[in-house]
């Protein structure tokens, strides 16, 4: 047992719990991925845990999780407590919902808020929010036109009462999802991991002898905050504009953001902003926050946990029924695809004032088609064939372009920021799924120019195995507008999209890939930084040499001469520079 | 296969001199044939190429983490090769007539041949050895449930370790770019005795980080520079400093007295860096250095239960390494463990693992089999396959020993995307095993999740047989307790990190206690390579095998 015989111990017991809650929301995040049953929560890491204090402030975050899922639920566990106050919520309680606007944005996200008890009273509260295989609806693409298309709604209600489950809830989503077995297993994750922190939670409050979160609370957000804006206090004042142009579902959409920098914090106003997409890309406010939060704090105080403290700093707004505030009931399904360019358009603003610059654009959105095949799925069969026949499977790809080349670094190829999902294995998906890869490489000379070359995107191509037709869902950004290069450096190459036999293909919504052909992604490459004539021409030669760059493109855009030993070819690398 | 192409790149290999290739396809688990056949055209074509096929090293699926082995095997294998046949060659030059054996990073000891073929196998075989010992000790004391905890210099480990088997695993990670970070490094997927490792030594560096809170690692200052209070010039704190600030370590016996320790120096670097900004004395602020590296270590020992599946309580801890005994008592008091153990040759337990390794090799290959299709002699014919291979390596460490041979598979539900290990019997299945086979894995998958899912087919990705030859001699001499209370040696001031005061501690010297002795925390006993703290809530008695026994007292 610790005594708190001075203030000394008790400065350094706050330390040590603060330490402790982080380790606890892990294990809580741990517990979830081991329960699981859904390959987007176990193989991709899609989910995210925290505790949160009596008032529904997070405390801590586990670090295992996606951004658009942590700030979102940072943000919406108040919104529990505003249904059902915590005055009213007793041992065993869970509650539940799937609400977009009030959580993470699409209706394939649960997010589960369980009260923590510590002798009799209501001390906090944890919470997690997991993407799920299936809501029912049309899947997790852009074609829906209202959210009502888009699958089953859940509004915040109870989970379980005292330890009882909402068995009607249950039943109503078994008889709604394509996969309830998994669903069903994985909303018992949530409550299972929350009950894990909670016991864990109270070790801690025995082992250090203290009633209740309030004042470790105060310090954790206090200290936090006070962080973030000495960090923010170090920038010059002012209001700094980007502007990001991205492709859009059925037209480009024009992401406007003035970024000010004031002496309590940061706030980025999307006034400018399209108005919302009538298909799936839209995004609520929340987790426009969200995507927008993560990229200040990854450029402002990367180093400062994520907490209600360290994110209250930052605030959005954004024009009311504009593509980052859609209304209710506009869809919403495939709102990464917009999320995912806020920290690039956060980046174009905070450049002008961070010294040394920031990381010039990436590919940013996910390349993830929904892949799905047999009976009344697919447009198309071969001559001959029974569509009853063709196998019956649905399965979803992981797969990334290049980031932006950092200040000072080369951007990193295929790796997915800011989502930080993983990719697939293609023998996985080729054994749970009747397709063959053709083709899965490096993209050549996809990267940006720059003095720090942008990461590479890379050459996908995918087909039904033998006559087998495939149905797609696509969502396919950077098309026609390519990742910009920053302070001189290139463009990242444009994503393509083809079917081998040349027949044309759009890059957003439901289509069918032939049987026979084969669906050619390229996937785009990130910006480059600084201009390319600078870079060390050792490090164009590697280039070269590592097959990520042609021989005449570190001609052209280098200014690098490389002989047929493979080596510098320092006189012709001079004069072409000298250019 | 586009033989023309082949000859391409093998005119490519030859034109810029290549000394190791890995050769990697797509689903070569199952079909090794082409990978073979271009292994094979190589070695015609360069007679002294290294090769690596992916379908040999690592026969298991996942392209990324089988061929990013190969290339690791095919790395490293021309420098490994030279050197461990120049080893070999001046040991029997210089009158060793006994077989050179290595240690590899699931644990068992294997032969120079292979270990050539295949030196991604070695990669980590140090900590793996400090587990083994941890293992040995386990299976004398008869402890099923046991948790090692090895702290040097730099990093602490921690294995969970059952029935006195190390607990392992198929994947690793090396060459991390952030250094204690999963997913920044090079995945390996080979069989490797699995623990957790983090930046936390007597070596690790305290600092305050943006928020002034106390961070204690990853970073560690080595035998250069190296912590404040050895004298060398080493300016930034360490959790040693923080050791000797407190109490723990007398400074005139460190090192059985060769090194005498600067204890000015090291309180007045804690006081500097990390005591002022906070407000907190020299004592306190050492003691916070030394909460929060315990704290790190009991967190990382609990998250990795927890990612296994299993508890860090209810444990022995078996603590080793020269940090470990000064943190044993208050990691197990934060991971809710009643007892600890601290054996003799605490410092060199990794080098004593070695020793006590059993001759040892596990094959593991993938190879898919739906239980709803289970063919029993294509079963059997595999595994046989599997044993003679394994047997031919082991025999040539141990011609004559009985082997045990254990049988494993990695299994999941029709459409998961991971796989859990269930253990198989020795035996030729007869087609009559499938239903067996359903129960076996449901077992294993309600111990883990608390429900198994009906109506759902089960299917086989991988199957693990591992051989071994029995492990030799023990670890210490038996001798008779003798119950009586021991008697100090002296008595120092010792900071209490309930009390928040230096408290007059009882100190013990380790070499005078006899097996029986009984000591009452909080007392520390000391021995010339570290000390070991026995906390207040702990009592400690020497065993029948001279290792310090920790036991909880009943509060």
């Amino acid at each position: 047992m610790v005594a708190r015989s001075n203030a000394a111990l008790a400065q350094i017991h706050q330390q040590i719990m603060w330490s402790r809650l982080i380790a606890v929301v892990e294990e809580q995040a741990q517990t979830m991925i081991r329960t699981a049953f859904s390959t987007s929560v176990r193989e991709a890491g899609d989910l995210s845990a925290g505790v949160f204090d009596r008032h529904g402030r997070m405390l801590a975050q586990a670090v295992t999780g996606t951004p658009g899922h942590v700030n979102s639920m940072a943000n919406g566990v108040k919104f529990f407590l505003d249904v059902f106050p915590l005055s009213g919520m007793k041992p065993g309680d869970h509650y539940i919902t799937n609400d977009p606007w009030l959580t993470s944005g699409h209706l394939h996200d649960i997010t589960v808020v369980t009260p923590s008890f510590y002798r009799g009273q209501a001390v906090g509260l944890f919470a997690n929010t997991i993407h799920v295989v299936d809501i029912g609806g049309l899947g997790m693409g852009p074609d829906g036109r209202q959210v009502f298309e888009e699958g089953l709604a859940i509004p915040i209600m109870p989970l379980a009462r005292e330890g009882r489950m909402n068995e009607d809830l249950l039943r109503i989503v078994r008889a709604n999802v394509r996969e309830p077995l998994q669903v069903e297993g994985d909303i018992y994750a949530c409550a299972a991991c929350n009950d894990e922190g909670s016991r864990r939670l109270v070790e801690m409050m025995d082992e250090f002898e203290i009633a209740n979160l309030d004042r470790l609370g105060d310090q954790i957000v206090e200290a936090s905050r006070a962080a973030t804006i000495e960090r923010i206090r170090k920038l010059p004042r002012g209001t700094y504009r980007n502007s990001l142009t991205m492709d859009g579902y059925d037209k480009p959409l024009v992401l406007n953001a003035a970024l000010t920098i004031s002496d309590d914090g940061i706030h980025v106003d999307f006034e400018g902003t399209s108005p919302a997409s009538s298909y799936g890309i839209n995004v609520v406010l929340n987790y426009c926050l969200a995507y927008t939060a993560f990229g200040v704090k990854c450029l402002v105080a990367p180093d400062v946990p994520n907490n209600a403290g360290s994110l209250e700093p930052i605030t959005v707004s954004a024009p009311e029924g504009c593509v980052l505030n859609a209304n209710r009931p506009w869809p919403v399904a495939a709102r990464h695809t917009v999320g995912q360019m806020l920290p690039d358009v956060v980046s174009g603003c905070l450049h002008q004032v961070i010294a040394g610059g920031v990381p010039a654009e990436g590919a940013s959105s996910l390349w993830n088609p929904q892949i799905f095949g047999g009976g009344s799925l697919v447009d198309e069969v071969e001559e001959g064939t029974d569509a009853n026949e063709l196998p019956l499977f649905s399965t979803v790809i992981f797969h990334c372009g290049g980031t932006g080349a950092r200040p000072g670094k080369d951007g990193l190829s295929a790796t997915s920021f800011p989502s930080g999902v993983r990719t697939i294995p293609v023998e996985a998906t080729e054994s749970i799924a009747p397709v063959i890869f053709y083709r899965r490489e490096f993209r050549e000379g996809s990267g940006g120019a720059g003095k720090f070359r942008g990461g590479l995107g890379q050459a996908i191509e995918i087909g039904g195995a033998g006559a087998n037709p495939i149905a797609l869902l696509c969502n396919f950004e950077r098309v026609k507008n390519p990742a910009r290069g920053r302070d001189g450096g290139g463009v990242g190459a444009a994503g393509e999209v083809a079917l081998r036999s040349g027949r044309p293909i759009r890059p957003k919504g439901r289509q069918t890939v032939p049987p026979r052909d084969a669906l050619q992604l390229r996937l785009p490459g990130g910006g480059g930084f600084g201009d390319p004539r600078t870079r060390d021409p050792e490090h164009v030669r590697d280039d070269v040499l590592d097959g990520l760059l042609t021989a005449e493109a570190a001609r052209r855009d280098y200014g690098v001469a490389i002989d047929v030993d493979g080596q510098v070819d320092h006189t012709e690398t001079k004069r072409l520079r000298a250019r | 296969m586009d033989q023309a192409g082949l000859a391409r790149a093998i005119d490519e290999l030859a034109a810029r001199d290549i000394e190791a290739v890995a050769v990697g396809f797509l689903h070569s688990f199952t079909n090794p044939d082409h990978e073979r056949r271009t292994g094979e055209a190589i070695v015609r074509r360069l007679p002294e190429m290294g090769v690596t096929l992916s379908s040999d090293v690592s026969p298991e699926m996942r392209e990324y983490e089988r061929f990013s082995t190969a290339c690791a095997n095919a790395y490293i294998q021309p420098l490994m090769g030279r050197y461990l046949k120049g080893l070999e060659r001046e040991l029997q030059q210089t009158g060793f007539v006994c077989p050179l054996l290595l240690m590899t990073s699931g644990g068992g000891i294997t032969t120079v041949e292979t270990a050539i073929r295949y030196p991604v196998r070695l990669i980590e075989s140090g900590p793996a050895a400090g587990a083994i010992f941890a293992g040995c000790i386990a299976r004398q004391h008869g402890l099923d449930q046991v948790v090692s905890f090895d702290m040097g210099g730099t990093t602490a480990k921690i294995c969970l370790i059952d029935k006195a088997q190390p607990q392992t695993a198929r994947l690793m990670e090396v060459a991390r770019v952030y250094r204690f970070l999963k997913g920044s490094g090079l995945p390996l997927r080979i069989p490797v005795i699995e623990m957790v490792e983090i930046g936390a030594g007597g070596g690790s560096i305290a600092r305050l980080d943006a928020l002034k809170r106390i961070a204690v690692g990853p970073d560690s200052a080595g035998s250069q520079p190296c912590p404040v209070c050895y004298g060398q010039g080493g300016s930034a704190p360490t959790v040693t400093d923080a050791d000797l600030v407190l109490g723990r370590i007398d400074p005139h016996r460190f090192s059985g007295g060769k090194i005498a320790l600067d204890a000015a120096g090291a309180e007045h670097a804690i006081a500097d860096r990390v005591g002022a900004p906070l407000g907190l004395s020299a004592d306190h602020a050492a003691l916070g250095i030394s909460e929060m590296v315990d704290e790190n270590m009991a967190n990382a020992a609990r998250v990795h239960a927890i990612e296994s599946g299993k508890d860090a309580r209810a444990r022995t801890l078996i603590a080793f390494g020269g940090a470990a005994p000064l943190h044993a008592a208050r990691v197990a008091e934060k991971l809710g463990v009643d007892r600890v153990l601290v054996p003799a040759n605490a410092g060199v337990g990794s080098a004593v693992g070695l020793l006590r390794a059993p001759v040892a090799y596990e094959i593991v290959r993938g190879r898919l089999v739906r239980l709803s299709e289970f063919d029993a002699a294509a079963v059997n014919q595999l595994l046989s396959e599997m044993r003679a291979e394994a047997e031919a390596v082991v025999r040539r460490g141990a011609p004559t020993a009985e082997l045990t041979e254990q049988r494993s598979s990695f299994m999941r539900y029709r459409g998961q995307g991971h796989e859990i290990a269930v253990e198989l019997p020795v035996c030729a299945f007869t087609d009559a095993d499938r239903t067996p086979l359903v129960q076996r894995f449901e077992a294993a998958y309600r111990r883990l999740y608390s429900r198994s899912i009906p109506g759902v087919d089960i299917e086989i990705l991988s199957w693990v047989v591992s051989l071994r030859a029995p492990a030799e001699g023990r670890l210490a001499a038996e001798a008779v307790e003798r119950p009586g209370k021991a008697v100090p040696l002296s008595h120092r001031a010792v900071f209490d990190p309930d009390r928040g005061e230096f408290v007059d501690t009882p100190i013990y010297w380790r070499a005078d206690l006899v097996p029986g002795a009984q000591i009452r925390g909080p007392a520390v006993i000391a021995e010339d390579e570290t000390s070991t703290v026995v906390s207040a809530d702990f009592d400690a008695r020497i065993d029948r095998f001279g290792y310090i026994e920790l036991t909880r007292r009943e509060s």
